[in-house]
């Protein structure tokens, strides 16, 4: 049923009772009597889940002649049932209604958290108006209890990335609560709350108020790539929620290609060859397959690698590689680049290593030779000439 | 000379007079030694060393203001790009030059032999021509003591100017600059001292073999100062007349090129004065890593642009300074065998 379409059910009961009103009029009663002044109000029967405030429209309808004026008051379903009674805005416990016209009071009930399920009676009485009795159905077991929840409690990043969960935390209870939260993160993580902006390690709320409060995961760097479930608490001695969180993990790639003690530069006779010790490094949390070994070599260089593929690297290990340069007979003396890379179809690595080339000392020899065959033969000369 | 005569006559002649030659010659210093200073007394004080050496002083002199001039402005240059140009600042004092003058080693190389040339042309012929060498050789002494003396005598007296010089550049550039020198840049400096007195010893050893050759002491001074200019001047406009000559056509493939330029470094080569040149400059700039005009592609590939260490410069100019070296004992031999196969007649 549309709004309409509800108003002129209500306009037409309303011209109804008038009418009944009227006939009342007419017949010869006593001003007082109870069919001239009533209560009323269209649903007298509803249902209602607990924490949910209703509120009804009673309607003071006096027939009479007279003003009829009549104390107001109520009778709440049990303890607990929060009972307002107003009329203009204000509460109000007395009421007068000018005769053939009719006065609205409000009455709102607010259906306690912690209530069982069934029905219940809320009674209004208004003097000579009589009395209306309201039937409020309970349509579930109330609570006593406070309600974290998360909007999107499953998150899925690499381990550099941050997860950052909207939490919700609503305080289902009669008074106000200070709730200090917590979480269980894995060794290494850093959970950390925030509130409006600010990190907060405890929350203030309201009864019946949430509040929204946001954790931000930051995984270990070494976290390894699972499913991690974070429990998270909002406590105090009273009452208290979890819930729990997932951070999928899917693992970094990362790799590191250096030489084992980290010099990038050696010393290459030309023509010679220089072997060098390298490791590549897992750095990061998945494992890394078929790492190939490359390299960038002057022209006439030789680079070998031994092995020259690595068939996987788990994350964190690392793998020795023999790297035998050889280079050109033709290089001329002074510093070179040998530019070698490990890759793997994930990622990769460069290891720039400066190589200083020396001229072979072998014609430094023969040239000093050379000298002395030259002194001999003056010194032959000497003996020859100088010292007959 | 009669002089110098009389002077090694205590030598030989004991005062008590009592006791033999040989065993008094084993006390007092060998008569080669004494004819070493003597020479070298001689040298120093006649007026040709000095306005040589004057010559020399004023065209280092020179060459310093020239290089320290373009050292400031360049630095300057350097630090409005943001260029740090400070590498081997101190090197390139003996090499820079602002344009006004050579530079240093330029200099060196055209004026050191000079001094080789005027310490030897005279020194046999004029003694000869005098009568004081027969004298002298009938002295209780070897033969071969009179020249190895005078060639002695000659190279220790170019050393002291050659390394006097170099270190007076040194220090005058200390003080200009302020910037001390790394034990490297004064490795190189000395070795380069050192192979200009070698080189300057090779024109000694050949104005020696010229005084021993010719009677005339013009004829060897000139003979000397014609081979001088000839490696300083002509040689290389000679070898260039023959590259143009001989050079292969532009369509020529490259390695036709690359033999006629091997051909050509090779003539460049036989002169001493490149040799020389080759030898000093790599030595004071370090970043030459070649010799070769060529640097093929394969061969600059990847090549990184740092400076060689002394060693490895070393070993660079390492056949220059062994072709030095060894033409220079060459030519003392030459002028040995000559002198020793000389008759020497008490008055000719």
């Amino acid at each position: 049923m549309n709004k309409t379409g509800f108003k002129k059910g209500l306009s037409l009961v309303m011209t109804l009772l008038t009418a009944l009103g009227l006939t009342a009029l007419y017949a010869p009663a006593p001003a007082s009597a109870a069919g001239t002044a009533k209560l009323y109000t269209p649903y007298v029967s509803l249902s209602a889940a607990p924490g949910e405030s209703i509120s009804y429209d009673v309607d003071l309808i006096n027939d009479a002649d007279a003003i009829q004026t009549a104390g107001l008051s109520y009778q709440a379903p049990g303890q607990g049932w929060k009972t307002d009674l107003t009329a203009g805005g204000h509460p109000v416990s007395e009421i007068a209604v000018k005769p053939k016209e009719t006065q609205t009071v409000s009455l709102s009930v607010l259906v306690p958290f912690e209530v069982a399920k069934g029905s219940y009676a809320l009674q209004l009485n208004a003097g000579a108006f009589g009395s209306l009795s309201l039937k409020i159905n309970v349509t579930e077991q109330g609570t006593y209890k406070t309600e974290l929840s998360a909007e999107q409690p499953n998150m899925e990043g690499h381990s550099d990335s941050t997860f950052t969960y909207n939490l919700t935390l609503a305080n289902r209870t009669a008074s106000k609560q200070q709730y200090a939260l917590t979480a269980e993160p894995p060794a290494g993580w850093d959970a950390r709350f925030s509130s409006g902006g600010n990190n907060v390690t405890a929350v203030d709320i309201e009864p019946n108020a949430t509040s929204s409060i946001t954790l931000t995961l930051t995984p270990s760097e070494q976290a390894a790539a699972e499913t991690y479930k974070i429990p998270v608490h909002a406590a105090n001695s009273s009452t208290s929620a979890s819930v729990t969180m997932e951070a999928v993990i899917t693992g970094t790639y990362g790799i590191d290609f250096s030489t084992s003690n980290q010099v990038l530069s050696a010393n290459v006779t030309a023509g010679g060859t220089r072997t060098l010790e390298l490791q590549v490094k897992n750095s990061g949390t998945a494992e890394l397959t078929n790492v190939n070994l490359t390299n960038t070599a002057p022209t006439d260089w030789e680079v070998t690698f031994e092995p020259k593929t690595i068939p996987s690297i788990k994350a964190g290990e690392s793998v020795p590689v023999t790297a035998t340069i050889r280079s050109s007979d033709k290089s001329l003396s002074g510093d070179y680049v040998v530019g070698l890379t490990a890759q793997s179809a994930e990622k990769s690595a460069d290891a720039a290593i400066r190589m200083t080339v020396k001229t072979s000392v072998l014609w430094g020899w023969i040239g000093v030779l050379i000298i002395l065959v030259v002194l001999a033969g003056v010194y032959w000369l000497f003996r020859k000439y100088g010292r007959r | 000379m009669a002089n110098f005569i009389k002077k090694l006559y205590p030598a030989y002649i004991p005062a008590g007079g009592a006791r033999g030659d040989r065993a008094f010659s084993e006390r007092s210093p060998s008569p080669f030694w004494v004819m070493v200073r003597k020479e070298f007394g001689d040298h120093i004080r006649s007026w040709r060393f000095v306005i040589l050496l004057a010559i020399v002083v004023l065209a280092c002199a020179g060459s310093l203001y020239a290089s320290i001039s373009a050292l400031k402005d360049g630095q300057s240059a350097n630090a409005a790009s943001g260029e740090g140009g400070s590498s081997f600042l101190f090197l390139r004092m003996f090499t820079e030059t602002d344009g006004s003058l050579p530079g240093f080693l330029t200099f060196l190389s055209f004026l050191a032999p000079l001094i080789g040339i005027a310490l030897g042309f005279d020194s046999v012929n004029t003694e000869r021509n005098k009568g004081t060498l027969s004298r002298l050789l009938s002295q209780p002494l070897y033969r071969d003591d009179f020249l190895n003396a005078k060639f002695v005598a000659g190279l220790l007296l170019i050393a002291v100017v050659v390394f006097s010089l170099g270190f007076l550049v040194m220090g005058m550039g200390l003080l200009t600059i302020g910037f001390p020198p790394t034990p490297e840049e004064f490795w190189r400096v000395v070795f380069m001292l050192l192979i200009t007195v070698v080189y300057v010893g090779l024109w000694l050893n050949l104005s020696l073999l010229f005084s021993v050759r010719f009677r005339q002491a013009a004829t060897s001074a000139l003979s000397g100062i014609a081979l001088w200019i000839f490696f300083l001047v002509f040689y290389g406009m000679i070898v260039s007349l023959v590259g143009n000559a001989t050079s292969p056509a532009d369509t020529a493939a490259a390695s036709a090129v690359i033999r006629h330029q091997d051909l050509m470094m090779l003539l460049s080569r036989l002169s001493p004065a490149y040799l020389f040149q080759e030898a000093a400059s790599t030595l004071m700039l370090p970043d030459t890593r070649t010799l070769n005009p060529f640097i093929t592609q394969d061969q600059a590939y990847l090549a990184v642009n740092a400076p060689l260490s002394f060693g490895q410069s070393l070993l660079l100019v390492w056949p220059q300074v062994v072709a030095i070296v060894a033409e220079t004992t060459l030519s003392f031999a030459a002028a040995y065998v000559a002198f020793m196969r000389q008759e020497i007649r008490s008055r000719s």
